[in-house]
């Protein structure tokens, strides 16, 4: 029951800040300067074309009623049409969201793996070559730029080893025969189409650990801490005074608590991952959300513009609310506090 | 405090510092390179590189003596570029900060010290605000505002101010009833002077260590933002502008995008570890 309430909090928490955030966005997309319909019909539409389609867009309304069509419209999920595409924003954002999907869920994937056992092992072998090597690892993949990995790794991999493809999702040639989730991935892994499969792995791998690399140092960082910041503590000494396994004792009472800390950051993460890959996209020509939205950006599409930045603030929230609930899952602390305020 | 003590525990302070090869190398990094940007003109080999420049007969060199970082496909000299083009990262890391800065101090000291709808009112703005990868609402704001850099940086503080609220905030929710604060009420100081004077020199060190890593942070960005096109008018130089022309004539060309990306790793890696010095120094835990 707290549990629920704890939740549903959290879960009223991010309606509001999404509803700021649409304010936000609005009085933005309005004080563009330069008219949106005249970006969109280009120099040579007529007088009478701009009127017209401002009019449609609703742009010579006073401020306020565009404001209460502009909520209402996005309450019924509605975005407008693109002013590029011509299409409606929702069916573009559809068209392109697998496709970031695929990569963020493989960095996630390269975060954990990667990160939490180098963590976990520097924490073990603290003051060792081991853990100086790690440590200026994740000191180093923090700093840089996840662009800047992208195309060093562009340069290196690609261009002078010649082992990846350096752009786009597939080779040419290879067709995903049905498209089931629309992420490559596991698409090819039910369709059992393991060429598809291995085609896919081999674009996604890049641009995936490019943009993990941050993630990565700052996984490695927090776990490495945490779990030396619990070893010290009164119940791990008692049980290790019992005699309880060494290995036991660094799994069972290290290592677990030392993923709430862990999982907060992943929540925190997400925000810094879904701005990168911005540029990583952009670099690896990955068909996706961000590549999409530079481009809206680029070329003044408001309601395009509106559509990314809200299902971005979204995956934010969606993300930090999954994380509050497996904290809450796993921290007795963090749920029952609600009771105790 | 008297001058002399204040001298000594400087003196102390720059003692443990010094003691760290890696604090001490990003300290010379990031002089260095502003003395090198502010006097660009006179020390870089081709100042008029910096602008519209053609040279046909030079395109696309290889480093050399003459060039170190080679040229470019239109003959400037990339190392010319690159000193030109931290302006671009410095400036906005400057305004961006100098901005954000004191506004987020000011209104977080302002919602800790007073509480109440004040307190809600910024924390729950600092919310949204922080719904927002920076980097994609950096992207929103300077597409939307177009290519002038000005407004660009400011609206970047726009959304800057709030780390530095949250930040102060909490360290003045847990500063307030602390005891000097509480004698300096007694002794009837007003509460401008319990916020600037008593509260404020507490919070500073670790504002002096954020500021620093959002220099890098701002950097960064300004890199990103200038790789996308975004913020920059050619044929000013931009770092990141000038990383993604040259990844067009990757791998060839390689030194056209091998050594803008390396300047600014170089101020990035420099102001992280200046940073880091100052924090173990000053003891602040972020």
């Amino acid at each position: 029951m707290q549990y629920i309430l704890f939740l549903l909090r959290r879960a009223a928490h991010s309606i509001l800040v999404l509803l700021g955030l649409s304010i936000i966005i609005f009085i933005i997309s309005r004080v563009m300067p330069g008219d949106p319909a005249r970006m969109a019909l280009g120099p040579y539409a007529t007088q009478e074309q701009v009127a017209a389609l401002r009019q449609e867009m609703g742009l010579d309304l006073p401020l306020w009623t565009q404001y209460v069509r502009y909520m209402s419209n996005l309450v019924q999920g509605q975005f407008g049409k693109s002013l590029i595409s011509e299409r409606d924003v929702r069916l573009d954002l559809a068209h392109h969201l697998p496709a970031t999907l695929e990569l963020i869920m493989m960095t996630m994937f390269w975060v954990v793996v990667i990160g939490i056992p180098l963590g976990a092992l520097s924490a073990v072998k603290k003051d060792t070559a081991f853990d100086n090597l790690t440590r200026g690892f994740s000191f180093t993949a923090v700093v840089i730029p996840g662009f800047l990995v992208g195309i060093g790794f562009q340069l290196l991999f690609g261009y002078w080893l010649d082992w990846f493809p350096i752009t786009g999702r597939l080779s040419p040639g290879t067709v995903v025969t049905q498209k089931i989730t629309g992420l490559y991935l596991i698409d090819a892994l039910i369709l059992r189409d393991w060429h598809l499969f291995f085609d896919a792995l081999k674009h996604i791998l890049l641009p995936s650990l490019a943009l993990s690399m941050a993630g990565i140092g700052q996984v490695i960082r927090i776990t490495r801490s945490s779990m030396l910041e619990i070893e010290t503590q009164d119940h791990v000494q008692v049980v290790r005074s019992y005699g309880v396994p060494n290995l036991l004792v660094t799994f069972k009472y290290i290592l677990k608590p030392a993923f709430i800390p862990t999982l907060n950051i992943l929540g925190l993460l997400s925000a810094s991952l879904l701005g990168n890959a911005f540029l990583v996209e952009s670099v690896f020509s990955w068909p996706g959300v961000a590549k999409y939205g530079v481009n809206a950006m680029l070329q003044k599409d408001i309601n395009g513009l509106v559509g990314v930045v809200l299902l971005i603030g979204l995956g934010f929230l969606l993300a930090n609310l999954i994380v509050d609930m497996i904290i809450g899952l796993l921290d007795p602390r963090i749920r029952l506090k609600g009771e105790a305020e | 405090m008297k001058f002399a003590d204040f001298r000594r525990k400087l003196a102390q302070y720059w003692y443990r510092f010094s003691q760290n090869k890696a604090s001490i190398a990003g300290l010379i990094i990031t002089v260095t390179i502003v003395l090198v940007t502010i006097l660009a003109p006179y020390v870089t080999p081709y100042p008029e590189h910096a602008g519209v420049f053609v040279d046909f007969r030079n395109t696309f060199k290889p480093p050399s003596s003459a060039n170190w970082f080679g040229t470019d496909q239109v003959g400037r000299d990339i190392f010319t570029r690159s000193i030109f083009g931290y302006r671009f990262s410095l400036i906005m890391a400057g305004t961006v900060l100098g901005i954000a800065v004191p506004l987020g101090v000011v209104l977080g000291l302002v919602s800790g010290y007073f509480g109440g709808w004040i307190e809600s009112l910024i924390m729950r703005l600092t919310d949204i605000v922080l719904a927002l990868p920076p980097l994609a609402m950096a992207i929103a704001v300077s597409a939307v505002l177009g290519s002038d850099l000005g407004n660009t940086m400011i609206a970047l503080a726009m959304i800057w101010w709030t780390w530095y609220a949250r930040l102060v905030h909490g360290m003045v929710v847990s500063l307030r009833n602390e005891e000097y604060v509480e004698a300096a009420q007694i002794m009837g100081a007003s509460k401008l002077h319990i916020m600037f004077r008593e509260i404020l020199p507490n919070c500073a060190p670790a504002i002096l260590v954020k500021t620093t890593l959002d220099a890098a942070f701002v950097i960064e960005l300004s890199a990103g933002l200038s790789f996308l096109g975004l913020g920059v008018r050619p044929p000013e130089p931009a770092l990141g502008t000038m990383v993604a022309e040259g990844a067009r004539y990757l791998p060839a060309n390689w030194w056209m995008t091998v050594f803008p990306a390396l300047a600014i790793l170089v101020l990035i890696f420099g102001l992280n570890w200046l940073a880091d010095g100052l924090r173990d120094v000053l003891d602040v835990d972020l």
